[in-house]
């Protein structure tokens, strides 16, 4: 099988809001290829997060989508997830079957008043069929794979005992237990300590080595990027405005923006060896470019930059 | 130069349990103090107590005012006044610090009101020119805060913080919520004013790399100690506690050819003093 | 959109109410509710008091533009009421008497009242022949030939002002106690927070009566009305205050506040200046929800026969009358008072969900 297995094209998504509409993705289009980890990067507001969700079906009615997400999972059917229907029986084994996610915020992906190994061994009951025991012992192996010592104490505590670094472990074992073919992390250490960051990136690496399945990692962070991926995409306003290998596309970026954002990294010397002083296109940014007023004057000064 | 800040042995706790244990470090005078550790090693609660926002249970903070040295946990909240022009500070969340039901005009003018500065003209003028400093457009002082993107919401937070006229400014994380390019203006912002006006800064950060960039000198706390403390370059150098190391050791760097190694945590020294 | 960055957050809050199509019904709702109660001397044909003999427990009557032989008349108008007592039953029936039409006019004189006891006058909104043979009772009478739509309207006088009368009292001890909680702390707040807690223990019911029954009977109408309010908001206030502790306490730690202690601003400054105005909408929304339960409150005293008495005219006292099954069967228009009471308080609470929705602009807008 050469095709990738998550291929996105021109997904465009809108939201109808009582401001108007806004316009949150603007065809986008990239791959995501198998056994591999793919950055997507880029700031806040540029659409991240719609294009996870999209790819779950996972946005609100208010949105209109157009354009094509396609799964092409190992042994099964290719999967073409924008026309799938909400009650289709393929719905339930995409979500947490054959893609599952990582949220931010790992507090909020935990119930307080469940136990650890109640929790996870849940996960392995919605989507196979096996025995509570079985799923325990499952839920077990998967927490020590992702680096909890004394499993069989743990299993048996509750979220609030946990720390932030472990709790996002946790939940990071949950995704994993159906064994998906993707793992969708969207800012998963962004609410994290630098040094719990660091750990959880290098686990979430090597899980993927071990599990060769693919992950689509979501950071504003380049660092982040150029630690943990194998293939970025840098977006913008709502647009791709580049991809390819994070070798590539850090050693030598080609897009202004790119360019602009590795000159933003704290401490990153540029080419003209200023520190600090980013290029400052977008200085000068429209009043009202907020999270929610987010308008297009900024994105349309990025293309034009670009031509 | 001249110290303008100097705590001595503050300590402060929540219910029996200490967040802040016998800090002491002092601050020149148009200098940068990064202050980083861990989330909850107490560097809000610190910063905070300097301020008297929050009130410690011991130890002293000795401010060099323009009339000479003061205890600033000594005065009365009268004497404190006067002492609120020169010590100001600029708060994490470009969106919580600033009152929803005020126009910029009246955020920038509160402070210039409060302590009987100028007339409605002047202090009008002083707005335009604050909001020209922080490159914000003159047309924003009629806007609510809701119409401005974080990045400048956060200029307006500097712009308030400024107008006083201020020596030491505190700032609190002020740069974490924002995006990396935004991040970059506004430390571009901090560090021009600073020269421009001779500031001195406290500032609180979580990003190593940034305070590299931006610091002169450097503290480090974990569970609330202090433990190293030294110019900046020294102690990125040449870390002394095995903390430090593991804070360098998790920075992630842009180039995929410089691997990230973190240091694991079993090996280090880091019980809880 | 652009044009929304130059909105106060005031506008913001209206954009949002105004997509509230259910909210803006009951506001709607509301406004004529209360302007029929402001103008109730203008907007009914009768007084409360004046009684038709000729109609003793009449049933509505049809409004109408076609006469019996099916002709149109521009002008509506109401026929005679027959009365006719069934030979089997010994009850007193009604028929319409098609052969006498009363039309209805509209601004004619009447019954003469005292506007808002300021002025004379005699004008009413809509009658029937102002010479004063003809009657029209389109809510139908009570057992004394009382018209009941203009009783309804002057009830909704006193139990629509009851309710916004008692919830001003309740925010005025609400906020002031519960502010001052949350503002001093210490030995005031564990004071009003053991008050509250034993206020809201307590069943209201039986207290009510306890001390409905303290009002001391001599007491004229106005001063009863007084006494009502005061105890419905004696033990309204608890849940506002406790509302408006827990604002107090954690906007104190908002970053806004603190920047504003920071610049130096006293204690004066920083409550009325930067947290009273970020929590009047919650209070507001409060308040409008605390409005029914001050309506239903009056009612259930009124009903009870411990709240208002006649000959006032509230809700609550139109429906005493109605107490007893009789009454449901035979004249179950004397039943009306209560779809009013229904009606309204179906509108506080959109009203209130509406305003909560609006209440603040921003944390909807930032979750997008
Ligand atoms: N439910 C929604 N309704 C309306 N607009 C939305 C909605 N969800 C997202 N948007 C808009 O879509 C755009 C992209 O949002 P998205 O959440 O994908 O950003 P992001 O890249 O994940 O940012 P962050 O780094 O802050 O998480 C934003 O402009 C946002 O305002
Ligand atoms: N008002 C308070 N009451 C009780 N405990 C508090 C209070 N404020 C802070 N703490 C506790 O004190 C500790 C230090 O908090 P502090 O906010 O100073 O940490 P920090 O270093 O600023 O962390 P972060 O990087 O997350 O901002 C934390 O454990 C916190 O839970
Ligand atoms: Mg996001
Ligand atoms: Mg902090």
């Amino acid at each position: 099988m050469s095709e990738s297995l998550l291929s996105i094209k021109n997904l465009s998504v809108e939201f109808k809001t009582e401001l108007g509409k806004v316009n949150a993705l603007n065809e986008v289009s990239f791959d995501v290829p198998r056994n591999s980890i793919t950055a997507v990067v880029g700031e806040s507001g540029s659409g991240k997060s719609v294009t996870s969700n999209a790819i779950l079906r996972l946005l609100p009615d208010t949105a209109q989508i157009s354009g094509e997400i396609i799964l092409n999972p190992q042994g099964e059917d290719p999967l073409n997830i924008t026309s799938l229907d909400e009650r289709d029986p393929r719905m339930q084994n995409l979500r947490g079957g054959l893609v599952s996610m990582v949220f931010q915020e790992p507090m909020t992906a935990l119930s307080p008043v469940h136990r650890i190994g109640d929790q996870v061994a849940e996960a392995v009951l919605c989507h196979r069929d096996v025995s509570p025991e079985v799923a325990m012992a499952e839920a077990a192996t998967m927490l020590e794979q992702v680096g909890l010592t004394e499993v069989d104490k743990k299993i048996r505590m509750y979220p609030f005992e946990f720390s932030g670094g472990m709790r996002q472990r946790v939940v990071i074992a949950m995704a994993l237990i159906c064994h998906p073919q993707l793992l969708i992390c969207d800012e998963p250490t962004t609410a994290l300590d630098v040094t719990i960051q660091a750990e959880i990136l290098v686990l979430i690496k090597s899980l993927q080595r071990k599990l060769n399945n693919s992950v689509l990692f979501i950071t504003h962070d380049l660092g982040v990027v150029a630690q943990i991926a194998d293939r970025v995409v840098v977006m913008y306003d709502g647009q791709v405005m580049e991809s390819g290998s994070v070798r590539q596309v850090l050693k030598n970026p080609q897009h202004p923006y790119t360019r602009h954002l590795l000159a933003s990294i704290p401490g990153a010397v540029t080419d003209s060896g200023s520190q600090l002083h980013a290029a400052n296109w977008s200085d000068g940014a429209p009043i009202g470019a907020g999270t929610f007023l987010a308008d297009a004057e900024e994105g349309r000064q990025v293309r034009e930059f670009s031509q | 130069m001249s110290e303008i800040l100097t705590v001595t042995d503050l300590c402060k706790s929540f219910s029996d349990q200490p967040v802040v244990n016998s800090v002491s470090f002092g601050v020149r005078e148009s200098t940068t103090l990064g202050i980083v550790g861990e989330s909850g090693s107490g560097k809000t609660t610190l910063v905070r107590s300097i301020l008297r926002a929050i009130d410690p249970d011991s130890g002293t903070v000795r401010y060099n005012s323009r009339k000479g040295w003061q205890d600033l946990h000594s005065l009365s909240p009268k004497e404190l006044l006067p002492l609120r022009r020169e010590i100001q500070m600029i708060f994490q969340d470009p969106f919580a610090s600033l009152n929803p039901r005020m126009t910029v005009q009246a955020i920038l003018e509160e402070p210039l009101i409060i302590h009987g500065i100028g007339d409605k003209e002047s202090r009008k003028q002083r707005v335009a020119a604050m909001l020209e400093k922080v490159q914000l457009e003159p047309s924003s002082a009629s806007r609510f805060p809701h119409a401005f993107s974080g990045g400048q919401r956060q200029r307006i937070g500097i712009a308030r913080a400024l107008i006083l006229e201020p020596r030491l400014v505190i700032c609190d994380e002020s740069v974490s919520a924002l995006d990396v390019s935004v991040q970059a203006q506004i430390l571009d912002l901090l560090a021009s004013l600073q020269s421009e006006l001779g500031l001195t800064y406290l500032f609180v950060a979580h990003d190593l790399r940034v305070v590299r960039e931006f610091c002169d000198e450097v503290l480090v706390m974990y569970a609330g100690n202090v433990v190293e403390q030294g110019p900046v370059e020294e102690v990125f150098n040449n870390p002394q506690h095995d903390y430090t190391r593991l804070l360098l050791s998790a920075i992630p760097s842009p180039d995929p050819d410089e691997k990230l190694e973190p240091l694991a945590r079993d090996g280090l020294q880091l019980e809880k003093v | 959109m652009s044009e929304l960055r130059e909105l106060s957050p005031g506008r913001l809050a209206w954009l949002r109410f105004r997509r509230h199509r259910l909210a803006m019904i009951a506001a709607g709702v509301l406004v004529v509710l209360y302007l029929l109660a402001m103008f109730c001397e203008f907007m009914s044909p009768y007084t409360p008091q004046q009684r038709n003999a000729r109609a003793i427990n009449a049933p509505p009557m049809d409004i109408r533009f076609f006469d019996a032989e099916g002709q149109f008349h521009l002008r509506p108008f109401v026929y005679d009421l027959e009365l006719t007592i069934n030979p089997d039953t010994w009850m007193r029936e009604y028929e319409e008497n098609t052969s006498i039409a009363y039309p209805i006019r509209f601004f004619a004189r009447g019954e003469p009242y005292e506007f808002w006891g300021l002025f004379e006058a005699d004008r009413h909104l809509f009658s029937v022949d102002p010479d004063g043979s003809g009657y029209i009772h389109w809510f139908g009478t009570d057992s004394l030939g009382r018209d009941m739509y203009s009783r309804v309207l002057y009830g909704a006088r006193v139990s629509l002002s009851i309710g916004v009368v008692g919830v001003g009292l309740t925010l005025f001890l609400g906020v002031l106690l519960g502010g001052f909680a949350g503002y001093l702390g210490g030995m005031f707040d564990s004071a009003v927070q053991r008050m509250t807690e034993v206020l809201q223990s307590i069943p209201t019911l039986p207290l009510w009566m306890a001390l409905s029954a303290a009002l001391p009977a001599a007491w004229s109408p106005i001063t009863t009305y007084f006494g009502v309010t005061i105890i419905l908001s004696l033990f309204g206030w608890t849940t506002l205050a406790r509302q408006v502790r827990g604002r107090f306490l954690a906007m104190r730690e908002e970053d806004f506040v603190i920047a504003a202690r920071l610049i130096g601003a006293n204690d004066t400054r920083v409550i009325f200046r930067h947290m009273l105005p970020s929590f009047t909408s919650h209070i507001i929304t409060t308040a409008t929800l605390a409005v029914p339960a001050m309506i239903l409150g009056e009612t259930a005293l009124s009903f009870l026969g411990i709240g208002l008495r006649a000959p006032v005219v509230s809700w609550g006292v139109l429906l005493q009358q109605a107490q007893n099954y009789q009454v449901i069967v035979m004249t179950p228009w004397l039943l009306l008072p209560g779809a009013f009471i229904v009606i309204t308080v179906i509108a506080f609470n959109l009203l209130g969900d509406g305003l909560r929705d609006a209440a603040d602009p921003y944390s909807s807008l930032r979750e997008q």
